[in-house]
């Protein structure tokens, strides 16, 4: 439970950090391969209320439509939790490739939701070099996030490597 | 029943959360809901780390260009280069201080031009990847800032605050898909409304097929909304076209202020009667 508390805290960490140095080259969607890695290592209720979270702390801090980021995050969380059921995730160009597809359907779920408010919203392409980067950026991050896991739960309780 | 429903909780549990999620949504459309507690959270733990990391990224661009740029040079011009490093960072600041002071002699001269009050804040954190598009500010209520107030700059209007909370702002950019000012045509006198596209550009609603309207046309605002005063230059017409079946143009407008640029602005602080 405390690691999945952790989550939330590193997502601020992070946003604050892109809001002022990364502001502009297209930085990785760091709560979607938290989300992801959740949904895999960890599926629980507790994992899918920290999955909303995240994307809710996300609309919050980025001046968002409140409810958009935690909705399309929700729906990542599923998604991975049941694509892990068919495809293997332990190998490194699948988790990329997955997670960069993830990146896009959540672009496209954005996407949807602001269509609505505004049916003349830009192209959906803004989202692909995101996207990209996410991909390439995911194995290195879930090892990060599988390493902090390793130092936060106890030995016999030891989670199997993504 | 109840391993049913152990059995797919995940699922029903999700199903719960993308409705608690769309009913947020719908509040927000609405501004009828608020995120105000996590809101002041949020900026208590970001506001000092932002801080931090945009000094951080000051410092780091002053090493690099102060030290790491020149650490390999030749011994022989190691004296002559450390004359000209102080030189240089003399140079920087003073060029960095006359920017600043130039920036701000528009800023006053603006807010002394302005028949509205106004204060002035300086930017602290940019939010533009995906469509939305926000800044934050280093002001909050505590200086007597609220939501739905405007934010302008010597080039024109920026946006408007959308949260406030008690030490910052956020700004909801021009180019937000959520944002919407009333505008005129400067030069023909047409009304019509912008948004926010969710990239750079600006799009020009309800202007009809037969209404002169070209590319370079100046759009001000209107003053019609109650929250930016009227006659404050919103952008500059890049092109309308428009297909015969339809009744209104398709105007891509180029905002006046470059937002990738701000550092400080002036917020208008009484709403516009």
């Amino acid at each position: 439970m405390k690691d999945l508390l952790l989550y939330p805290l590193f997502v601020i960490l992070y946003l604050s950090i892109r809001s002022t140095l990364l502001v502009a080259i297209p930085s990785p969607d760091l709560s979607l391969v938290i989300v992801v890695y959740i949904a895999l290592v960890k599926p629980s209720v507790k994992g899918l209320i920290t999955s909303f979270a995240i994307g809710y702390l996300n609309d919050v801090f980025s001046g968002g439509v409140i409810g958009i980021t935690s909705f399309s995050l929700v729906i990542v969380f599923i998604a991975s939790h049941f694509l892990s059921r068919w495809i293997n995730l332990h190998d490194t160009l699948t988790k990329s490739i997955v997670i960069a597809i993830l990146t896009l359907a959540k672009g496209v779920i954005v996407y949807l939701l602001l269509w609505f408010i505004n049916n003349d919203i830009s192209s959906i392409t803004l989202v692909i070099p995101i996207a990209v980067v996410t991909g390439l950026l995911a194995v290195p991050i879930t090892n990060l996030l599988n390493k902090m896991d390793r130092i936060m739960v106890p030995k016999n309780k030891d989670i199997a490597a993504v | 029943m109840l391993s049913l429903l152990k059995k797919h909780q995940l699922v029903i549990t999700s199903f719960i959360l993308c409705l608690i999620s769309l009913q947020l949504v719908f509040l927000d459309i609405r501004g009828t809901g608020g995120p105000v507690i996590v809101g002041r959270v949020v900026s208590i733990v970001s506001i000092p780390i932002q801080s931090v990391t945009t000094g951080i990224s000051g410092a780091i661009k002053s090493l690099w260009d102060d030290y790491i740029y020149l650490i390999n040079l030749k011994e022989e011009n190691k004296l002559l280069k450390n004359d000209i490093d102080i030189l240089k960072e003399e140079n920087n600041r003073l060029r960095e201080a006359a920017l600043a002071s130039s920036r701000l002699m528009e800023l006053l001269d603006l807010k002394n031009e302005a028949l509205f009050p106004t204060a002035a804040a300086r930017v602290t954190g940019v939010n533009t990847a995906g469509w939305t598009k926000t800044i934050t500010l280093n002001k909050g209520y505590r200086k007597g800032l609220d939501r739905n107030m405007a934010v302008i700059g010597p080039q024109g209007i920026i946006g408007r605050i959308e949260d406030v909370k008690p030490n910052s702002s956020e700004v909801l950019l021009i180019t937000d898909p959520r944002f919407r000012i009333d505008v005129v045509v400067q030069r023909t006198r047409l009304k019509g409304i912008v948004e926010g596209s969710g990239n750079d550009e600006l799009n020009l609603k309800y202007i009809r097929q037969l209404d002169d309207i070209q590319a370079g046309d100046t759009l001000v605002s209107g003053g019609l909304g109650g929250i930016f005063p009227k006659g404050i230059i919103v952008g500059t017409v890049k092109e309308a076209t428009g297909k015969e079946d339809k009744f209104f143009k398709t105007i891509k407008v180029i905002p006046s202020a470059d937002l990738t640029k701000i550092e400080e602005v002036l917020v208008v602080i009484n709403k516009v009667q």
